[in-house]
């Protein structure tokens, strides 16, 4: 049974909304029949966010902006791809950044760019291998950064459950959650780079 | 996520924290393993079975899981298992490679779930917590596995749309494309496409109890969105199915 469609819970994807810092400036899918009309003869617009659904069959994808609104983005043949070598390769979960037109009501995207991680000052990227050696030896703590039913299914041994979107709304209280580790080596890791 | 995890981490004082870019996908690609929460496996809405023999297994298995012996599991799966690819399983055993293999099965079978419970009595005593004796939970041909998944928001429940269908309670949106409405559809049921629901959304009608669905559950919960935000009382139906051209159907 292969399926085209990629789904994630809505639970999840209720945590990850907050992780799209980024403003975006666009208007929903629903808007009136005169913006709709205006916004055709605007400029090509951007909208950025997080895959909730992609169905390849009906070239479509539902998209979870910053602002936890719904944006539905229809694709086509013409729509061209950066960071993934097709649109099938684009899968639920993944953040992009596209540019649409508005076409009969329709968000017609013309270019789709999945959006890729970007370390931070201070931090620095470890590979699998290192990460094993380092756990050999008990030096770290691996904090998992998913939402904590990911973690609940299926979690690195020995890990800890912080999830990115609880210290991300606790503010500077956050710093309560790692406090614990201080002056051990941290190492975070999530489900990959999306 | 977690590069931004480790920004705040160097913002609250912490020196250097590391970012495992590449995740959990690839520390399973190089054969590292993960394990679930145990108080998940005591309470959540998981399938967990027992690969081991029934004589050990009555010494001592996981409280709720299944015994199918590893000996018999390749040939009795498909018919044991839950109906319901996404359910959450969980396959332990005292030898590690009969968990790979009874994983890469029930992934051949198309779950898209499974997990290795690896080292699970060990780490289940270690936490202090109970082994249950005598035989375990048992699944046969007539009555496999019993999985549900607890209904997310604006789902409906299988037996709920079923029972439904009976009446004029609802009235279903079929957002499959023309040609796979006409291969079989429920009884009833208006087609609109998703790629065409918002342009045709003035042929819902507004004061009626709207349920959307497609043929996994993928498309049925987009035009759930889109409708709810319109302003439509709405479900999705959170589910596979299939309709043949009599009307006759099955969902799972």
């Amino acid at each position: 049974m292969k399926k085209t469609v990629l789904k994630l819970g809505l639970g999840a994807l209720l945590a990850v909304n907050l992780l799209l810092v980024q403003a975006v400036l666009v208007p929903n899918g629903f808007q009136s029949q005169a913006a709709q009309a205006a916004a055709v003869k605007a400029e090509e617009m951007k909208v950025k966010g997080k895959i909730s659904n992609i169905s390849q069959k009906a070239k479509t994808i539902a998209l979870t902006p910053a602002d936890g609104s719904f944006f539905l983005l229809k694709f086509t043949d013409e729509t061209t791809v950066k960071g993934a070598g097709s649109i099938k390769e684009i899968k639920a979960d993944e953040a992009i950044v596209a540019e649409y037109k508005v076409v009969d009501g329709a968000n017609i995207a013309t270019s789709i760019a999945l959006v890729m991680v970007e370390l931070q000052p201070g931090t620095s990227e470890i590979k699998t291998d290192e990460l094993a050696d380092l756990l050999k030896k008990g030096e770290v703590v691996v904090v998992d950064a998913r939402p904590e039913a990911r973690y609940n299914e299926s979690h690195i041994i020995g890990s800890v459950s912080i999830p990115f979107a609880k210290l991300a709304k606790m503010g500077d209280d956050g710093a309560k959650l790692l406090e614990p580790y201080k002056g051990k080596q941290l190492v975070f890791y999530c489900g990959g780079p999306t | 996520m977690s590069p931004r995890s480790a920004g705040l981490a160097v913002k609250w004082g912490h020196k250097n924290p590391l970012v495992y870019v590449e995740g959990q996908p690839a520390w399973n690609k190089k054969g590292h393993r993960t394990v679930p929460s145990l108080d998940y496996m005591e309470t959540g809405s998981v399938v967990i079975v027992d690969l081991r023999a029934a004589a050990k297994v009555e010494q001592g298995h996981i409280p709720r899981a299944y015994s199918i012996p590893f000996e018999t599991f390749l040939e009795d799966a498909e018919v044991l298992m839950p109906k319901a690819l996404g359910a959450p399983i969980y396959l332990y055993s005292d030898n590690d490679k009969d968990v790979k293999a009874a994983r890469a099965e029930l992934v051949d079978l198309g779950y898209k779930t499974v997990f290795g419970f690896y080292g699970a009595l060990d780490s289940w005593t270690a936490a202090g917590k109970a082994l249950e004796k005598g035989p375990a939970l048992a699944a046969s041909e007539e009555q496999p596995i019993q999985w549900e998944r607890k209904l997310g928001v604006g789902e409906i429940s299988i037996t709920d749309f079923t029972k439904s269908l009976k009446s004029d309670l609802i009235h279903i949106v079929d957002s499959r494309t023309p040609v796979e409405f006409d291969t079989g559809h429920f009884p009833g049921a208006k087609n609109i496409p998703l790629e065409e629901m918002q342009a045709r959304m003035g042929e819902i009608p507004l004061n009626k109890f709207i349920v959307v669905h497609c043929k996994t559950g993928a498309r049925g919960e987009m035009g759930y969105k889109m409708l709810r935000e319109a302003g439509y009382t709405v479900k999705y139906l959170n589910a596979e199915c299939e309709c043949s051209p009599s009307g006759e159907f099955e969902i799972w």
